[in-house]
């Protein structure tokens, strides 16, 4: 909706009282605006109007028939009435229409107490039904995989099949057949084959599409607990459905948080998790060869002595964390603050720091202002949208969605650019496929484009020299010499963006992980803000962007003071009244300080390296390499294997806490469940063992932290949980108001060794798996139950595969088995292997030393 | 025509038990219903007409609300179920399981219904069921009483739209435009291929009969039904969409010729190809569109928009030939020789029709005819009029584009038109389009000799005209004014009255009779020839009209053609003649009171820059955004309608 103060407006009359509205209103959302109430049942505000239900009519003057209003737009001088003798009596006729053979089954129902058509008929008080229709039968519920449709519930509302277009791009509904008999079926086939983000199960006003996950539970027995989705770095509102103390499942709401009711596989089907049977519950120590059971005394005990020796012997340095992503803030501030005040170690990591340090902690000393963190609303005001190495629709389908709404309501355009196929609905204006390595080479030959063409007016560049030098030296045919682009395509493309203005460029994992990320990073803020664009980089967990801004990495304290700056070690001793070093000199490697023996006690906090870490089995022989290793962490997973002492964590529906998401916006985790078993946060875990070491850092509660967090650290001032309680607060992040810099970047191309290994192999994320957890979601693991092989046709056959084939894909450090997808998506040369499977890790495929991973695939068995 | 009874548009005649008589609401149906037998009544949006007996009303009405709801889309409830009560109590009444009761809830169901609902399904069909529930009274009670059995006469029915029903490609508009109100785009594309190749030319040249027979007209503007055509095509040009899959290609072995890669020629080879025939497309020029490239300018259908449209057609397997003149480089007999199967003719109306007026055809520098001249502006070899003074003859809208071509070459021009201008034929848009870019005019002027100097052009003999009575087209006949003669000086004289066809290649083929405008005769429905192979259509056979009658024509030829390789009997289906009966009733009325708000406006076309427009031949409208075509489009108002028509065997037919 525009806004009121810039837009034109109409003058217009609702029941008698005249009312003035912005020009585009139709008349339910003029009504709405002005507190007059039409009842509806198909219309939902983030959809186009479907106007299938016919209840929401009004009387127009000079209109013989009723107008329905949820598609009409006000005209100027227009009279409308909303209630009278007539249009009740047409609404009830429509309600008769609609519950005509509506099997009455409210009390099995499970959407009974929260179905629209329930309270519509109470409401417009609907008692007779005199409509009938002859030779009705019931039919039979079809089986959709994930989801469940019941034809004989279905309103034909159509609010499935319009989420699923227009929010989802997927299309896999329709109306099929007409007039009575039609029902709604899937365009995929016989059942339902989607990416089972279940927006249509959330939309549905009756019970007629319900999970394949048996919901037992009365609406009215339900408690809903607001908090945010785990799963990725989106930071989705959710809420946590409870009854008795038990997850009966996970609902979002239109209105809510970041995702106006979407969610994607893992954020509705994802819950099983919490609750499952696979929870590690009880604190384990090492007895001999076996992990044992115990009590959190002598676990933490046991720890506090380990560090306590190792500190002695060998210095602070000794020990070292590598902490999740998935933790809060408030346990990432704690830890970071435990081994830098308390032990004076800056051992500190997360994966995401040990891979690639520069986009992390690294990043505004990197980007400054031109830093990737951007407000999701800045989606709807882009001129275009690039997504650079990134496939947004599997990536973060959610932020897909934002995406998809400003193309549908603005025509925003959108240009693809990457080393696959990656499909978006609706279509691109451009896609261009590069050879993976030769990214920045690409970004040379567009801004050298842009510049050969005339720079626009909306260049944030004052003086561009420095944004396109590089671009200048290489000139735009050189640039592209073995980028695999034709020039006219890349001439095309910039001169698409800059007629479209401020693109928003996404940059996908295969961008984060890339060898040359920084880099790449680099030439594209470079091109953004040429373009008066911004980056907006994929962030993987639901804290990455949290664990970033709370410090744990070696490079920053928390709030991005730098960890070798004198001032900053001021900074933090005053605050934490206890001397804080200068940690000068280059961050060493965690992994190589750990085969080093330089690590002698590690703590693993929440996260599984061994599965997860590039070069996991070198990873597994790095950590083997500390004397004694703690891990943390919700369920049993390889790295725990290693464990000397394991402790276990609660999950984020059983506490508090804050995530702070993608956008840099801190928002508040609440306690839905308690605790499975003996499980504890990490915060506490971590308190107990700084009291155990004698440290002076004590909290009551996770809140208490918050606090600390609101009060010391930069950028974060004033956000206390109750500050954020009500959707969250974006982080004042440095660099705001300095100066745009351009930067010099290399075009040099990337590469492995090809012998024997013909295809880049890109590593990644499915729509259903994510970390640990989401491979103890039943559902999940339905969905994906092991790593997909993504590769084109033609390499398929020169592979000798073909879909649904069981391969061995192969790397000169390891091989696993995967199921491969035969597809477009993938282009020759490139293929895409999920990740997160501890049974068949593809991390496992890469070589530390092989700037670009490799693999050879061949039929297994075959 | 003569009838027992119609209620059609509200005004009853009711001859029942007496002779039919004259009804000026309803005119010629075909009544013919080829081997099925005649039309006896007709039932749909407007009401109810009775030719003759025998007629079974109530069975009739019965299956009409059943047609309702086959052709219910079932997006809104009261069309998906009303309509299905209906027909569930209509079939209780002839059952004889009916009652009074079942009478008074139609009459309410009706009443909700055509109220509510979102279409003209719901919204217009029920009056067919309400008048026959008001006039015909006795015949249900006959079958309430169980006096009456069913009579299982034929009821063949048509779902179609006035607009679809004023295009001569058939297209399925309602659907299109409603795929963009949804964002489909794609799909929307494909529900106009489905009756034209063409959607660009078409989205950007048609002259559009179906925004004259618009019902949204009736509240406030017609839907830019053209230009969201061109939406649907532009989306697909500029954006990376995977092209839809070449049909089973060349299913079938049988070979075909189409003569002429004009718009009824590609259209005929496209349909061909979804059928799955090889086509080979023979044209006598370098290159393809006929009449769309020679005859539009530039700066309406640009080279481009019709080059990837013809390019579309090849990816999918068509071969285009070009630089072959039919009749002379290939002839009938010797392309049968080379295994065709069937010939297409599209050969266009490519001959300008003289003026028939001294110093035509003497060869004078700057005497020109429209399609000449427009030819050559389109190969670039044009002479530059700057500054000089250009007459077009004629009032079509050839003259037009040969005014506006002229004019953007920078020439003073004025159109000489022997009418006024209320008879002018051009497109209205066209006429005014010209005048903002300053083309003058000259009416009640006819040419009567061209006065050169030195063998070059330099003014035109002109005699002043006046109205007299009208023709036959019912235009006022324009009447010399005796000593009204004067010369207006020009440096070019541009003649364009109009076309003829040039059908010599006919010579090798006597077996097609040729009709006295020259045309090729043909089969008004299947297009087919007396010579059996040989089957023809747009400008060749109906003389110059224009790009959606050729592409019509080009369609139906395709479908005959197939019939005809297939050896299964040549011929239109039902529902093409209920098509014909629907447009012989008229789908739209300019009268009707339409109860919708009036007030949302159509969405403005953006232009290109003025100096541009009056400057070059860049393309003058630029096209919808995407929010402009999804709310163009969303101002549509479905009008689909449901016609359905009782046949009888033909020795029924006469009044027992």
């Amino acid at each position: 909706m525009n806004e009121t103060s810039t837009a034109k407006t109409v003058s217009l009359t609702i029941d008698g009282q005249t009312v003035r509205v912005p020009e585009g209103d139709t008349i339910l959302a003029a009504a709405r605006r002005n507190g007059v109430d039409i009842p509806t049942l198909c219309f939902l505000e983030k959809l186009k109007p479907i106007g299938s239900c016919r209840i929401c009519s009004v009387e127009v003057d000079g209109s013989a028939s009723p107008i329905m209003s949820c598609v009409t737009p006000v005209v100027e001088g227009m009279k409308v009435v909303t209630s009278s003798e007539r249009l009740s009596r047409y609404r009830q006729e429509m309600m008769r229409f609609i519950l005509t053979n509506h099997p009455l089954d409210c009390p099995v129902c499970e959407r009974s107490g929260e179905c629209l058509l329930q309270n519509r008929t109470f409401e417009l008080n609907v008692t007779e039904h005199p409509f009938k229709t002859i030779d009705y039968k019931k039919t039979a519920v079809d089986d959709w995989n994930e989801l469940r449709y019941n034809r004989n519930l279905c309103i034909f509302c159509e609010r499935c099949v319009k989420v699923c277009w227009e929010i989802q791009g997927f299309g896999a509904l329709e109306i099929g057949g007409n007039g009575y008999n039609a029902r709604i079926i899937p365009t995929t086939g016989e059942t339902l084959d989607c990416d089972f983000c279940g927006q249509c199960l959330a939309v549905c006003p009756v019970g007629a599409i319900s999970s394949a996950i048996v919901f037992s539970a009365r609406s009215w027995e339900i408690e809903k607990v607001e908090t945010i989705c785990p799963f990725c770095a989106v930071g989705c509102s959710i809420e946590v459905n409870v009854k008795d103390g038990a997850l009966v499942r996970n609902t979002s709401n239109d209105g809510i948080g970041v995702n106006n009711g979407n969610l994607c596989a893992r954020g509705r089907f994802g819950h099983e998790s919490v609750q499952s049977d696979d929870r590690f519950k009880t604190p384990m120590v090492r007895k001999g060869v076996k992990l044992v059971e115990t009590g959190w005394d002598e676990a933490i005990g046991n720890v506090a002595e380990k560090i306590s020796e190792a500190v002695k012997n060998d210095g602070p340095d000794s020990v070292g964390v590598i902490v999740s992503e998935t933790v809060t803030n408030e346990d990432a501030y704690l830890i970071q603050k435990i081994f830098r005040a308390g032990l004076k170690s800056n051992r500190i990591e997360t994966l995401s720091n040990m891979l690639n340090p520069k986009l992390n902690s690294g990043i505004f000393d990197e980007l400054g202002p031109s830093a990737p963190i951007v407000p999701y609303d800045q989606i709807g005001k882009a001129g275009s949208f690039v997504f650079f190495g990134c496939d947004a629709e599997k990536e973060n389908p959610v932020i897909a969605n934002m995406v998809r709404v400003a193309m549908r309501d603005k025509g925003t355009p959108l240009f693809v650019a990457n080393a696959r196929n990656p499909l978006f609905t609706p279509s691109a204006r451009q896609r261009v496929r590069y050879e993976y390595g030769t990214e920045t080479q690409l970004v040379a030959a567009l801004i050298g484009a842009l510049n050969e063409s005339g720079l626009p007016d909306n260049s944030r560049a004052d003086d561009p020299s420095a944004f396109i030098k590089t671009a200048e030296s290489v000139g735009v045919s050189e640039a592209l010499k073995s980028a695999g682009v034709s020039e006219e395509a890349v001439r095309r493309m910039a001169e698409g963006i800059k007629t479209a203005g401020s693109p928003l460029i996404f940059l996908g994992k295969e961008i984060h992980d890339h060898p040359k990320s920084a880099q790449i990073t680099r030439a594209l803020s470079n091109l953004a803000n040429l373009t008066g664009g911004r980056l907006l980089l994929y962030r993987e967990y639901c804290n990455s962007q949290g664990a970033n801004d709370m410090g744990v990495g070696r490079s920053h304290f928390p709030g991005y003071l730098r960890t070798d700056s004198d001032q900053a070690a001021g900074y933090y001793s005053a605050k934490w009244g206890v001397e804080i070093p200068v940690f000068s000199g280059p961050a060493p490697d965690t992994l190589a300080e750990l085969v080093a023996g330089k690590i002698k006690v590690l703590i693993v906090v929440g996260c599984d390296p061994i599965t997860h870490y590039n070069d996991g089995q070198f990873v597994r022989e790095a950590i083997q390499s500390a004397g004694f290793v703690v891990v943390t962490g919700s369920y049993d997973n390889e790295t725990g294997v290693l464990a000397d002492v394991a402790l276990p964590t609660t999950v984020a529906a059983e506490r508090d806490g804050s995530y702070t998401n993608n956008e840099g916006r801190v928002q508040l985790i609440r306690k839905a469940v308690e605790p499975a078993g003996q499980s504890r946060p990490e915060w506490e875990i971590f308190q107990n063992l700084a009291g155990r070491l004698g440290m002076d850092i004590s909290y009551e509660t996770c809140e208490q932290i918050a606090g600390e967090i609101a009060e010391f650290v930069p950028g974060y001032h004033g956000l206390t949980h109750n500050r954020i309680a009500q959707g969250g607060a974006l982080v004042d992040y440095p660099g705001k108001s300095s100066d745009v810099e351009g930067y010099e970047f290399d075009t040099v191309t990337v590469s492995s060794d090809g012998a024997g290994f013909p295809f880049v192999a890109v590593i990644g994320n499915s729509l259903f798996h994510l970390g640990v957890a989401s491979r103890h979601s039943k559902a999940l693991n339905r969905m994906a139950p092991g790593p997909c092989l993504e590769i084109s046709p033609d390499d398929a056959a020169a592979a000798g595969v073909t879909d649904g084939d069981d391969a061995i894909v192969e790397s000169v450090q390891g091989s696993i088995k995967a199921k491969v997808v035969v597809t477009e998506r993938s282009s020759n040369g490139v293929v895409f292997i999920t990740k997160n499977f501890e049974n068949a890790p593809a991390t496992h495929l890469i070589y530390r030393k092989s700037p670009v991973t490799r693999v050879k695939v061949s039929r297994a068995g075959g | 025509m003569k009838l027992l009874f119609s209620s059609w548009l509200g005004d009853v005649v009711d001859n029942r038990g007496k002779s039919p008589t004259d009804c000026a609401n309803v005119k010629n149906i075909p009544l013919d219903f080829g081997d099925s037998g005649v039309v006896s009544a007709f039932i749909g949006w407007n009401g109810i007409i009775i030719v003759s007996q025998p007629y079974d009303i109530v069975e009739m009405t019965y299956q009409y609300a059943k047609a309702l709801q086959d052709s219910s889309c079932a997006k809104c409830f009261p069309c998906r179920t009303g309509t299905k009560v209906m027909e569930d109590l209509l079939l209780d009444i002839l059952e004889g399981k009916g009652d009074s009761g079942s009478l008074d809830q139609l009459e309410r169901l009706c009443d909700s219904i055509s109220n509510n609902s979102k279409c003209g399904i719901g919204q217009l069909g029920p009056t067919g069921i309400e008048h026959s529930l008001r006039y015909f009274k006795e015949d249900y009670q006959a079958y309430l009483s169980g006096a009456k059995k069913r009579s299982g006469f034929k009821y063949p029915y048509k779902m179609t739209a006035p607009c679809t029903v004023a295009c001569p490609t058939g297209m399925d508009i309602p659907l299109y435009i409603e795929h963009i109100k949804d964002g489909n785009f794609a799909g929307s594309l494909q529900t106009i291929r489905e009756a034209s190749l063409m959607a660009s030319s078409l989205g950007r040249a048609c002259f559009h009969p179906c925004e004259n027979n618009c019902r949204r007209a009736n509240v406030d503007d017609p839907i830019a039904i053209c230009k969201l055509k061109r939406f649907a095509w532009d989306y697909e040009d500029q954006h990376a969409v995977d092209k839809p899959e070449p049909p089973e290609k060349h299913k079938h072995k049988e070979k075909v010729a189409v003569i002429g890669a004009g718009p009824a020629g590609l259209v005929c080879a496209y349909y061909l190809t979804l059928q799955g025939y090889p086509v080979t497309i023979f044209e006598k020029l370098p290159f393809g569109g006929g009449a769309i490239r020679t005859g539009i300018p530039q700066y309406r259908v640009p080279d481009p928009a019709l080059d990837r449209e013809i390019g579309y057609l090849q990816e999918l397997g068509v071969e285009i030939r070009y630089g072959v003149h039919f009749g002379k480089d290939e002839t009938f007999q010797s392309l049968r020789g080379k295994g065709y199967k069937a010939f297409f003719l599209g050969t266009g109306a490519d001959i300008s029709k003289p003026m028939r007026v001294e110093g035509e055809k003497e060869g004078y520098s700057g005497f020109y005819s429209g399609i000449d001249i427009l030819m050559q502006v389109q190969m670039k070899t044009c002479p530059v009029p700057r500054g000089e003074r250009a007459l077009v003859v004629g009032g079509g809208n050839t003259a037009m584009d040969c005014a506006r071509s002229f004019i953007r070459m920078g020439a003073r021009v004025t159109v000489v038109y022997r009418r006024t201008e209320k008879e002018l034929p051009a497109d209205p848009h066209e006429y005014h389009d010209s005048l903002d870019e300053g083309v003058e005019y000259m009416f009640l002027e006819a040419p009567k000799r061209i006065i050169a100097e030195n063998g070059k052009v330099v003014g035109l003999e002109s005699q002043k005209m006046k109205l007299g009575e009208p023709d036959e087209s019912g235009r006022r006949r324009p009447v010399p004014i005796e000593g009204s003669e004067h010369v207006i000086p020009a440096d070019y004289i541009i003649s364009a009255i109009g076309q003829d066809c040039d059908i010599f290649y006919l010579k090798d083929e006597p077996g097609v009779g040729i009709s006295k405008w020259d045309n090729p005769l043909v089969d008004e429905d299947t297009l087919q020839a007396d010579v059996k192979d040989v089957f023809a259509g747009g400008d060749c056979v109906t003389g110059p009209l224009t790009l959606v009658d050729a592409s019509g024509q080009g369609k139906r030829a395709a479908q005959s053609i197939g019939q005809y390789l297939r050896g299964e009997p040549v011929r239109i289906s039902d529902e093409q003649r209920m098509e014909k009966i629907i447009a012989a009733i008229g789908a739209y009325d300019k009268d009707e009171q339409i109860p919708n708000p009036k007030g949302w406006k159509r969405q403005p076309m953006p232009i290109c820059d003025r100096e541009l427009k009056l400057n070059s031949f860049e393309e003058v409208e630029l096209g919808y955004t995407q929010p402009q075509a999804m709310e163009e489009a969303a101002r549509c108002m479905r009008c689909y309608i449901v016609g359905l028509a009782c046949v009888v065997p033909s020795d029924g037919r006469a009044d027992k």
